[in-house]
């Protein structure tokens, strides 16, 4: 199983770092890079003077947790379009393209055939998103002299974590439908409507901070920095970092997300009809 | 070697695919499944690669369930089913080398079954582009290229020879006849042109609405379908002959069987039917109504 798995990872990542949806990502991860990159050099040190009088709480925080609070925040965004370029139409566009005629008939079981091409857009989201961490870590060190190795590398590992588990999500959606443009519209929707509107709803109504919703939880990224959670309509934030209990919670999130949806993805993709 | 197909039925919806579909391949031979578009030709090879489940019935491949044991079915089997289409950004050569990794070859012998597949099929010219950029003819190669990579036992092609110009759909041809050369495969092809299943087959099976039609090992022991009744003018102003009281038939074609002909239904289905004397009486009933048409 571990050497088809292989097999199948290496044949699906060939196609996804050699296809256009790779380079728009990669040109959209420079884009964000070049952009922060030029706020961190032309603000560092007059931050604080720039903030509006209601967040001039934060000119107490200490500007690298600042500066990298924002990088993180651009950061914790670019899984989701990575996920719905590579993700969103792994299983559809084997309906939609015909190319399932071809792969499953090939002598590979079809949870290894997922598993695969799952490792393979994870992979190619987190290749695209490197040059934004090289960029975040270059401008840190050249405005700051400095980056505080703990909260980097707790960022970068919850991001990883993220990407896992929005890739996942999207593999369920893509698994469900036979057009590729269902599986975008699906995980779009629901991740940028549904999960934002239920996330204020209930933070508005209730004061209810819904921690199990991906959108939610992906605020991790950067509260390990800064604790504000800016998806939430509520008062009590901390201007100190994100403490583990919260860490974790988010981790278990992404990983409860990432199971689940893998889980029902395979069972899917077991049962799908080639029509 | 034995396929067998047992009691199968597929439906799309209330679409009643394949019904009540009883078969079994035991020798090797060329076994065309022969009919018009929508009889159920490809829907039967989807259900045999176990692309498709069927609603009733199973198929089983040397006494294995297609859709339990589908990895040790497929290891055994070389498919192209629909025109094949491939992964764009990939190379030919990496399609073949992927489709002979996951049947357990290697190395050198990797490199030598892609070349050996690539020279009977005609595709080595082009295996080191990217698939996106190649055409229908050179697609169809290369997916009967990955077929046929491994040396499988069970060859099942849906209709190899489309989209191929006429000396390539002759390669082909020339192809599975050397395939079979050896009796040692079943080679399960559809097609809707009977000369070719004339031409390649040892067993003809005859699928129409779903349904076996026709089934025989003598190629030309075709479909006797007997015209009934007598000649009738019609109120149109037309002479049909009815072949049954729901249908007629609407027109009438030469095959390149000399002892056949093929008659299009007034139903749209396509059957075979020796020459004869009513026959021939059928063929000047429809030139009198293509007389009165044009």
């Amino acid at each position: 199983m571990s050497s088809n798995f292989l097999k199948v990872y290496s044949h699906y990542f060939k196609n996804y770092y050699r296809s256009r949806s790779f380079y728009i990502i990669l040109i959209i991860t420079i884009l964000a890079s070049l952009i922060t990159s030029y706020l961190t050099f032309k603000y560092s040190g007059r931050i604080g003077n720039l903030l509006p009088t209601r967040l001039s709480v934060l000119s107490k925080v200490n500007e690298e947790s600042l500066i990298l609070y924002l990088w993180a925040y651009i950061m914790s965004s670019l899984p989701v379009f990575s996920s719905v370029f590579f993700s969103s139409p792994a299983i559809s566009s084997e309906m939609e393209n015909r190319t399932a005629f071809y792969i499953f008939t090939q002598p590979v079981d079809r949870i290894v055939l997922v598993l695969g091409k799952y490792m393979a857009a994870v992979t190619a989201s987190i290749v695209s998103i490197l040059v934004y961490i090289f960029a975040e870590l270059v401008s840190a060190i050249a405005v700051f002299g400095f980056v505080e190795t703990d909260p980097f590398l707790l960022s970068l590992f919850m991001l990883i974590l993220f990407i896992f588990a929005i890739s996942a999500f999207s593999f369920l959606f893509s698994s469900l439908f036979d057009k590729n443009m269902y599986a975008y519209i699906s995980t779009f929707v629901t991740y940028f409507i549904i999960f934002y509107s239920v996330n204020i709803a209930l933070s508005l109504v209730y004061s209810y901070n819904a921690f199990f919703l991906l959108n939610n939880a992906s605020t991790i990224i950067e509260r390990v920095y800064i604790n504000i959670n800016p998806t939430l309509f509520v008062s009590n934030f901390s201007l100190n970092p994100a403490g583990i209990h919260e860490v974790f919670l988010s981790s278990t999130v992404f990983i409860i997300y990432t199971i689940a949806s893998l889980l029902l993805t395979f069972l899917v993709v077991e049962r799908k009809e080639v029509k | 070697m034995n396929i067998s197909i047992k009691s199968v039925d597929k439906y799309y919806g209330s679409f009643m695919a394949l019904q009540g579909i009883n078969l079994e391949f035991s020798e090797p031979g060329v076994i065309t499944i022969l009919g018009p578009n929508g009889a159920g030709k490809t829907t039967l090879l989807k259900v045999i690669t176990s692309l498709s489940r069927p609603r009733k019935g199973m198929v089983e491949i040397d006494g294995m369930n297609v859709y339990d044991d589908r990895k040790k079915i497929l290891m055994k089997l070389g498919t192209l089913v629909e025109q094949p289409e491939f992964y764009t950004y990939i190379k030919g050569r990496e399609i073949l080398s992927f489709s002979g990794s996951l049947k357990g070859l290697s190395g050198m012998a990797l490199k030598d079954e892609i070349s050996r597949v690539s020279d009977i099929t005609g595709s080595g010219k082009f295996l080191d582009k990217k698939v996106g950029k190649y055409s229908r003819g050179m697609k169809q190669r290369l997916g009967i290229a990955a077929a046929l990579i491994g040396d499988p036992e069970i060859l099942v092609l849906d209709e190899p020879t489309f989209g191929i110009d006429p000396i390539g759909a002759l390669e082909i041809r020339d192809l599975i006849q050397q395939l079979n050369a050896k009796k040692d495969k079943i080679i399960i092809f559809t097609t809707h042109v009977i000369e070719e299943a004339v031409k390649l087959s040892d067993r003809i099976i005859i699928l129409n609405n779903g349904r076996v039609e026709y089934d025989a090992s003598n190629k030309n022991d075709y479909v006797k379908l007997r015209v009934t009744g007598p000649i009738k003018e019609y109120p149109d102003g037309y002479r049909y002959v009815k072949i049954s009281e729901s249908e007629h038939i609407f027109e009438v074609r030469e095959t390149e069987i000399p002892e056949f002909n093929r008659l299009i239904t007034s139903k749209g289905d396509v059957r075979f039917i020796e020459k004869s004397s009513e026959v021939e009486e059928t063929i000047r009933s429809i030139s009198i109504k293509n007389d009165k048409n044009f």
